[in-house]
């Protein structure tokens, strides 16, 4: 399926409240401090919501920066222009 | 801004963040407060519970510690079982005691708990249902047979005890809010439904009666199952209206040629608009003829063209552009404003009262004169005084109209229940039939009187299908009357202003009971001169007292 990667970038902005501008590869866990747990499984749940996909459980906790979730929905086949 | 008490036994914050969402969109706004986990009950069980500082509870538990570690095992122990009922025993009478309104939001049991104890905890739940006014309880055992595979999310649980998979998360959000939408009157009454490739797969003026598609494939299947949730939600009380851009004569053989492969029949639909006018223009239509707001329908139609001119131009309605590729998740749950409380006579046979309605205007439009129209539709008026048999008809007036509520108080089962226990207030109700037929109950006025003196109407509301009949005037002028044979001799009624009980205020301000725009409530008197005389005669007013 083939998405805009705006639409990656709005999510995080929903859970996160932060300018788009700032929703990059650099943007991670570290870097922000509204990334705490419950906003962890917000932005998980809204991300599995919008593109219709579900991730392994293994790698839930692992999608702590924007490059490694875009990377995780690329492998389950998610294409962005 | 008022306050909503979350209790809760795991992570509920995503639907509450969901929720706060949907309720903005609604220009509603609530303050959630969330419990610890492990303080649910002890907290509403405080002395000192601050029962008024909340409009709502909501209950979101497990009933049981021991799900963290039993999660979706099937195998509970006896002492399990036991401590699960003695956990909801305890929630539901202090929340009984403290008369609040409490959402019990119950995780589906099935699949979990064993046979005998689900059948055991079935029964519990319908009693809570039937026996305590004051709590609704928010069934999920209906949307997991529907999503059985995709319900609960182990990972989120083990992670954030956090239990639903993310489109059902979303589902429970929405039911929250139809919930908190339907206790604020603004609950879709009306859905208005397109016909080509949205009731039925195809477009008859192209493909022919014949090659419709219902049923025959998966999509025909998903247009069937559409009409089925119509079907449904027309028998709680929605109202359903057909607004298709087609020759009525073929809409009418359709119906009746296939008639086997559909759920619904043309009767019932309220009011059904087949010609070629925009659909703007048609669906204004309806609501003119329903006497129905747009803030309380919902369109749903194909076309996106459609939904936006219809959008553009009647801003305040909800549309909705249906595909026929959602097969799991129901339409009720995702986009209709509906929350599922006990059906009343008046929510039965709504479509019913509305087509007698269009045949009452009809009537009407042979006539020069009004009093000659009303007095030869032989209205018959049934007023009863403090009533308990119709508390669940009552409540729903208080909570559905909006367009002649003088204050948009609402009131549950429970409140109503307490007035009425108060020796100082009256609760008077309207019934009606003519020529026509059955009105139900369409009126409700909420009387509080002081010192055996004076009287303040609270609250008064009239069903907007039978505004108009001087129905009104008789009400109040009995209710005078009655309280007058009590040596009550001071009137006045109570009103709030607000944008949408416009109506009402025009009502008493064509009697000279002047209101003005202001939100804050506004303590009127009123006397018998300011309604017609009923005097002439124009219904039969029975009384049962």
């Amino acid at each position: 399926m083939k998405y805009n990667e705006l639409d990656l970038k709005k999510i995080f902005v929903k859970i996160f409240k932060v300018n788009i501008k700032l929703v990059n590869k650099n943007f991670s866990i570290n870097k922000i401090d509204k990334w705490d747990s419950l906003n962890h499984l917000r932005l998980i749940l809204e991300i599995e919501n919008f593109f219709d996909i579900s991730f392994d459980e293994k790698i839930v906790a692992k999608l702590l920066s924007y490059k490694l979730v875009k990377l995780e929905l690329e492998k389950l086949k998610i294409r962005f222009i | 801004m008022q306050n909503i008490l979350y209790l809760r036994n795991y992570t509920v914050e995503p639907i509450v963040s969901d929720l706060e969402n949907l309720l903005r969109k609604k220009r509603l706004f609530y303050n959630f407060e969330l419990s610890n986990y492990d303080n649910y009950l002890s907290l509403i069980l405080k002395k000192d519970f601050p029962k008024k500082k909340y409009s709502f509870i909501f209950a979101s538990v497990s009933f049981d510690v021991f799900f963290k570690k039993n999660f979706l095992k099937k195998k509970i122990d006896k002492n399990l079982c036991s401590a699960i009922l003695q956990e909801l025993n305890i929630l539901v009478s202090s929340i009984k005691e403290k008369k609040i309104k409490l959402l019990l939001i119950l995780l589906p049991t099935i699949g979990i708990y064993s046979h005998k104890f689900n059948k055991f905890l079935e029964r519990k739940k319908k009693e809570i249902k039937e026996k305590y006014k004051n709590i609704d309880v928010l069934d999920l055992d209906e949307l997991y047979n529907n999503n059985k595979k995709n319900f609960y999310a182990k990972k989120h649980w083990n992670s954030s005890l956090f239990p639903f998979e993310s489109k059902v998360s979303k589902i429970i959000s929405k039911k929250l809010s139809n919930y908190l939408l339907h206790q604020n009157g603004k609950n879709h009454k009306l859905i208005i439904v397109d016909g080509d490739n949205t009731l039925w797969g195809g477009v008859i003026g192209e493909d022919g009666i014949n090659n419709i598609n219902l049923g025959k494939n998966k999509i025909g299947v998903f247009y069937k199952k559409f009409q089925l949730n119509l079907l449904f939600l027309k028998k709680k009380g929605i109202v359903l209206a057909l607004c298709s851009k087609n020759n009525l004569d073929e809409i009418k053989k359709l119906f009746h040629i296939r008639s086997k492969d559909m759920h619904l029949k043309l009767s019932d639909f309220a009011v059904i608009k087949a010609n070629w006018n925009s659909k703007a223009k048609n669906i204004m239509q309806i609501l003119n003829e329903l006497n129905l707001s747009p803030d309380n329908s919902l369109f749903i139609d194909d076309n996106s063209h459609e939904i936006d001119l219809v959008k553009s131009q009647i801003p305040k309605m909800d549309c909705f552009q249906i595909k026929p590729n959602e097969e799991k998740i129901s339409i009720i749950d995702n986009v209709v404003n509906f929350f599922y409380t006990k059906s009343t006579n008046e929510d039965k046979n709504r479509t019913k009262f509305y087509n007698q309605e269009i045949k009452r205007n009809i009537f009407k439009s042979k006539f020069l004169n009004i009093d000659r129209y009303i007095k030869d539709l032989n209205i018959n008026l049934i007023i009863r005084v403090n009533s308990k048999k119709n508390i669940d008809r009552l409540s729903q007036l208080t909570q559905r109209t909006n367009q002649f509520n003088t204050t948009a108080i609402r009131m549950t089962s429970s409140d109503l229940k307490n007035y009425l226990d108060n020796k100082t207030n009256y609760v008077f109700e309207l019934s009606a039939n003519d020529k026509f037929g059955d009105y139900g109950i369409i009126g409700v006025a909420f009387i509080k009187t002081y010192n055996n003196q004076k009287a303040i109407i609270e609250n008064f509301l009239f069903s907007c299908r039978a505004i108009g009949r001087e129905m009104e005037d008789y009400f109040i002028i009995t209710i005078i009357k009655f309280l007058e044979s009590k040596k009550i001799n001071k009137f006045y009624i109570n009103f709030i202003f607000n944008k949408k009980n416009l109506v009402a205020k025009e009502y008493f301000n064509n009697k000279n009971i002047l209101i003005n725009n202001n939100s804050k409530k506004q303590t009127i008197k009123i006397c018998k001169n300011n309604f017609i005389s009923t005097s002439k005669l124009l219904m039969k007013v029975n009384y049962e007292i």
